[in-house]
This record gives structure tokens, sequence and C-alpha cells, in this order.
């Protein structure tokens, strides 16, 4: 079930999170729930695998402002990280840091749908 | 005011968002919408779209850089060059160094730092943002003409008053301008061409200033104020005004004109120099071209006299401060020599003034169409003087009066005359009509056909003046008149001029040639008298006889033998 504790459990900074949203927690777990769901996910996996580094930096950018303001810190690490090489069009291999987001983005779909 | 302040504190502003993440929208919508409506734009084109057709005013933007379809810094740098929107203010919300300098540079007011870790910072800067751009469009509305961006009045003052605190060693000149009859602009090509002309006008004027060191307001609807360095003249200055007009609007037609105050003391206010220079500037007439006019104190206080003369005319007319003096006419031709008429003259005895000379007060009344007035009044007084003096003296002294060129265009002038001799009890001939030579030369063909009618009215015609105007002879065939008068100037120097007193002689044998009375005015001397005696003037009017007198000191004149 979706609450705080849960969130910091997954390694959330939940407390900094609820304050961007100004202590509510219902408004906190709204927006929440929109992120499993956030299409700038699949541009990013598509956008990588067609090696379309600008596109995929557009899509992990949103992401990782999205993912900041929720303090969804265990998606957020490998989006900042991600971020930066496509900053630089840096052509690596992506499939370990996008593997890390998936496993976290079920996590967190799954703590939501619990 | 302070009611004002609170109502404008009330309104609630509206803040757009600019912003295509909707987590992130909905974050800072949560944080501003009990202080602010929050509107939201997905992209900088959506932006765009919803500030040109918002109803209300945007107080502030909150500018996302990373967005599909048209990014933050691109939108900026498009509403940045939009007159009317470069005003709102733009938050930058930025993770980024980078974009926090370029979004400044291309005018953004502040940033925020994506993640918004602390909603009240957010909202403190949101709220100072605001206030900040408000104060500042408050200030420049309040110094600021709305139509022209000028200076308004008390700006103008002010930054003229700071001028001469930091330049106490330097003179200055507070010059008014004003365009000469932009009245008719409106008139003739409406409200919006005219401001047009206003803008034109002042954006010329303002690149003059800047030129000189100067600066300029707009003081009064088509009134401008510049104060600049002391110049010697302003010639070139008008100049340079007018090439602008002319390359710059192609307002070649419009004609302007400069009064200016040369302040030799820095104590005397700017109030008072921009009364000055505005006196100046509206002391300019009749203009066909741009023209200037420098502060003389004299002239100033000449037409502040005139005017106050214009303006106690009504009242001295209601009060009779017009006195009508009289002077003796004395015929020359018997053995004793006998005043056989007088002339009406009027005097002013001003309540406050004193004694004016009517060379000082007829011109001024010529020009503003009063002297119709005070002639009428003359005659009055004239015609109930003849009566006083029948009934007094048992025998008519007639009077004669002047007719001046202004009088003629009055409609029904014989009819008016008439009546008052009726009112008066007295007769037509008992009122003798001096018109000047000149008005003969007015308009022929109607002079005429009213003399005529004076005639067949009975009234006596004198040609007054007569050789001190340009009317050709010829024109004195067709006229019906009685009485030749020569023009003092000719008896003055007919006897140190040999040419004047050939005229003298000659002027004498035109009226014995056309069987009329002659006159001479002027006469101050017996010599003066004896001559014209001999050369056969029949009547002479002059300070040798009698000066002109008022009418109970005159009545001393009918016992007087003249010798």
């Amino acid at each position: 079930m979706l609450s705080i504790e849960a969130l910091k459990e997954f390694g959330c900074d939940a407390d900094s999170g609820l304050r961007r949203c100004v202590n509510s927690e219902n408004f906190y777990f709204k927006l929440i729930k929109t992120v499993p769901s956030n299409e700038n996910f699949n541009k990013l996996y598509e956008s990588i695998n067609s090696k379309n580094f600008e596109e995929a930096f557009q899509a992990a950018h949103a992401l990782k402002g999205v993912l900041s303001n929720l303090s969804i810190d265990p998606i957020l690490k490998p989006i900042i990280e991600i971020t930066e090489h496509l900053r630089n069009k840096d052509d690596i291999d992506y499939s370990k840091l996008v593997e890390e987001i998936e496993i976290n983005r079920n996590k967190l779909e799954k703590i939501i749908n619990e | 005011m302070a009611e004002k302040v609170n109502i404008i504190n009330q309104i609630k502003r509206t803040i757009l968002i600019v912003e295509d993440e909707f987590v992130n929208q909905e974050i800072l919508k949560n944080i501003l919408s009990n202080n602010y409506d929050v509107m939201v734009a997905e992209n900088g084109v959506d932006a765009f779209r919803i500030i040109k057709s918002a109803l209300v005013p945007i107080s502030l933007i909150m500018l996302d850089i990373n967005m599909p379809i048209m990014g933050g810094l691109e939108f900026l740098k498009l509403i940045k060059e939009d007159e009317q929107l470069k005003k709102i203010p733009v938050i930058v919300l930025t993770k980024e160094v980078d974009n926090e300098l370029k979004s400044l540079e291309l005018g953004a007011v502040d940033f925020i730092k994506k993640p918004y870790d602390y909603p009240e910072i957010v909202l403190a800067r949101v709220a100072r943002t605001i206030e900040l751009a408000e104060d500042r469009t408050i200030v420049q509305a309040a110094e600021r003409d709305n139509l022209t961006g000028l200076y308004n009045k008390h700006i103008f003052d002010e930054y003229a008053r700071k001028i001469d605190l930091y330049t106490s060693d330097k003179k200055y000149d507070l010059c008014v301008l004003n365009i000469s009859k932009f009245h008719i602009f409106n008139e003739l090509y409406g409200r919006e061409k005219g401001n047009e002309i206003l803008i034109s006008f002042s954006r010329v004027l303002q690149s003059c200033a800047r030129k000189y060191n100067g600066i300029v307001g707009r003081i009064q609807s088509d009134y401008f104020a510049i104060y600049i360095a002391e110049q010697e003249d302003y010639k070139e200055f008008v100049k340079e005004i007018e090439n602008d007009l002319i390359e710059k609007y192609d307002l070649g037609n419009l004609i302007f004109r400069i009064g200016v105050y040369r302040c030799n003391d820095k104590n005397e206010s700017i109030e008072y120099r921009l009364d000055k220079a505005k006196l100046m500037c509206d002391s300019i007439r009749i203009i066909n071209n741009s023209s200037y006019k420098i502060y003389d104190p004299e002239e100033v206080k000449n037409t502040l006299f005139k005017e106050k003369l214009e303006q106690d005319f009504k009242k001295a007319i209601e009060e009779k401060q017009f006195i009508v003096y009289y002077q003796a006419k004395v015929n020359i031709q018997g053995d004793k020599y006998k005043m056989s008429s007088a002339e009406a003259l009027v005097r002013w005895i001003h309540p406050e003034l004193g004694f004016i000379s009517p060379g000082v007060f007829i011109p001024l009344f010529e020009k503003n169409g009063s002297v119709a007035e005070l002639d009428k009044y003359v005659w009055q007084e004239a015609a109930y003087q003849v009566a006083r003096w029948k009934e007094r003296n048992g025998y008519v002294l007639p009077i004669s009066v002047n007719i001046s060129r202004y009088d003629m265009f009055e409609t029904n002038l014989c009819g008016t005359l008439v009546n008052i001799c009726k009112n008066a009890g007295i007769e037509t001939k008992d009122l003798y009509l001096e018109i000047t030579e000149s008005t003969y030369s007015t308009d022929e063909k109607e002079m005429m056909k009213i003399i005529n009618e004076f005639k067949e009215a009975g009234f006596v015609i004198e040609v007054d003046d007569f050789g001190s105007g340009y009317s050709s002879l010829n024109a004195l065939t067709g006229l019906a008149f009685d009485v030749l008068k020569l023009d003092m100037q000719f008896v003055k120097k007919m006897l140190v001029s040999e040419k004047t007193m050939v005229i003298v002689r000659f002027v004498a044998d035109i009226a014995k040639a056309l069987k009329v009375l002659l006159v001479a005015e002027g006469a101050e001397t017996l010599e003066q008298i004896n001559v014209l005696k001999e050369l056969g003037y029949d009547i002479v009017q002059g300070y040798y006889f009698s000066k002109p007198l008022p009418a109970n000191e005159f009545e001393k004149l009918f016992d007087k033998e003249f010798e």
C-alpha cells in the first residue's frame, strides 16, 4: 500500500517530496501514482535504442525534474547518471542503467498497486 | 490613494506556468494556487497564445527551459522583443547553471531551482518579483506621460531642479514649445492622427534635448518643455527640429513656437520659469514659420498691461470711466475769432492706472473689435452734451465725433446715429461725423453708399486727417462731404518745410474749388494761425486756442473771446 513508510523503505526521501507538496500526503501520492506511466520512460528507451541522444536527453531531463521534485531517489539516481551521459552524447552501453531504472519503476508500481 | 492601494493589493494576480511536465505543473500549482490564479501552458507556443488571448493581465511567467515545440529560451527571446509582453516579469525554472545565465541575459528577472525544496521560498520570490515589477510600472506611470512617454510636468520639474543642483555654475534656459494650431490637425484628421503627431513631435524633441544635454517633458496637451544649457539664440535649435520633423516623420507642415526663459537666478522655481516661458510662447500669435521668442520683462509688462486694459473695458464702459473731452474749433475768417464747433475726444481715467492716453487704448480696441462699442459710447455722450449746452446757451454748438473704419462694418450704422440724435433731442445736423481719409479707400463703393446715407439723414461729413493717407485725390470727386480737415502734421511742419507749405496751400485750393469748408488742426502758434488765415483756412483747431477739456472746463470757453 502506498504510504510514506513504504516510500521511505523503497529508498525515497519522502519527507522532502512531501514538503514540496506543501505536506499534503494525498497530493503527494496522487503525483507519485503518475510516475510509472510517465511517457518519457518509453521515449527514453526508444531514443537510446535508435541512438537519438538528443531526444533521449530531453526525455531523461524531463524525468529528472519529476523524480527530483517527488524525491523518488531509487529511480532518480540512475536517471541523473544517464542524463549526464546523454548530455555529452556518450555512445555507451546504457542497458545496465536502463535495467536499474526499470527494476525500480516496477518496484514503485508494485508499492502503488499493493 | 490609500484606498486605491488597498484595492490593488486585494486583486488576485494571475501567474502563467509554462512547463510540459504534469507533475512539475501540479507541484507549482499547489504551491501558488492559494494566493494566485494559475494558468498553465505546455510549451512556448501554447504560452504565447494564452498570453495574447488572456482576459486578465499576466503578472508573472514561470518558465521551464526544456520543453517540446518551443523551449523556454526561445520563448523568452520572443516575448522580450514584444513591446507589451516584455513588461511581464519571467522567473526561469531550472536546475542548470548554464540556463540560469542564459535566461538572465535574455531578460529573465530571477530563477528558481528545481526541485522546489522550499515552497515558502518559491512563494516569497514570486511575491517579491511581482511587487518589484508592479512598483517599477507604477513609478514609470507616475513619471511618464501616457501618450508620449516623456516626463510629465511634475517629474520634469523635479529633474530640472536636480540639474540646477548639480550644475550651479552653468546657466540653463527653460523652453516651452507648442504646436501651432494643433486643434486644426485634430479637427481635420481625427484624434488618432493628432496623437500620432504628438508622439512624433515628442520623439524629435527627445532626440534634440539629448543632443543638447537637456531634458524634455509634456506639460499640457500640445505644450512641451525643454530644459537645456543656455543658447545664444535658438535659430539652430529650431532648424534641427524642423529638419528632423521633415526627414523622420514627413511633418514639414508642422509649425511650432518656442518661448524661452533665461534663468539668471536659480532660486526661481521651475514652475515660475515655466509660466514665463509659456507666456512668451503664447505671445507669438500669428506665425507662418516656426519661431522662438526670448523672455523680455519689459515686453511682458507691456503685454500684461494691455491685457488688463482689454479685460477692464466692459467695466469701464459700465462705470463711465471713459470721459469725453472737447476741443474747440475756432472760425478765423471773421474780424473776431469765434468758436464754431468742437471735437469730442475720448480719455480713460482708470481707477487703478490713472489717466490713459487714447494712443494706448484705441489701437488695442481697434484690434480686438471693442472700438465700435467705445465709439458708440462717445457718440451718445457727445449727443447729450450738444443737448445740454443748447439748453445752457440757447444756441447749438455742433460737436464732431469720429467714425472709424471699424464702425463702418456695423449693420445699420446710420440708423444707430439717427437714433442717438433722436434720443438726445438734437438734430442730425448738430452732430458732425469725422471720417478718416484712409476709411474711404477701404471699400470705396460701400463707403460711398454709407456716407450718402449719412448725408441724406442730415449729418455734416468731415474728411479727417486729410493728406495723411494714400488715397487718390480722384476719390474726393465722387464723395459727398462738407468739410476737409488737414492732417495736423502739415500745420506743424509748414513753417519749416517749403514742400509742406506747398501742400498746405494746395489743399486750400482744392477746398475752395470743391466749395467745402476747410479745417486745419494742430495749430499751436499765432504765426501758424495767421498763415492759415491768409491761405483761406476757415476753421482752426489746436492748442493755440485750447487743449481738449472735460465738459465742465470747456464751458468756460463759451464766454471767452479768441484772439
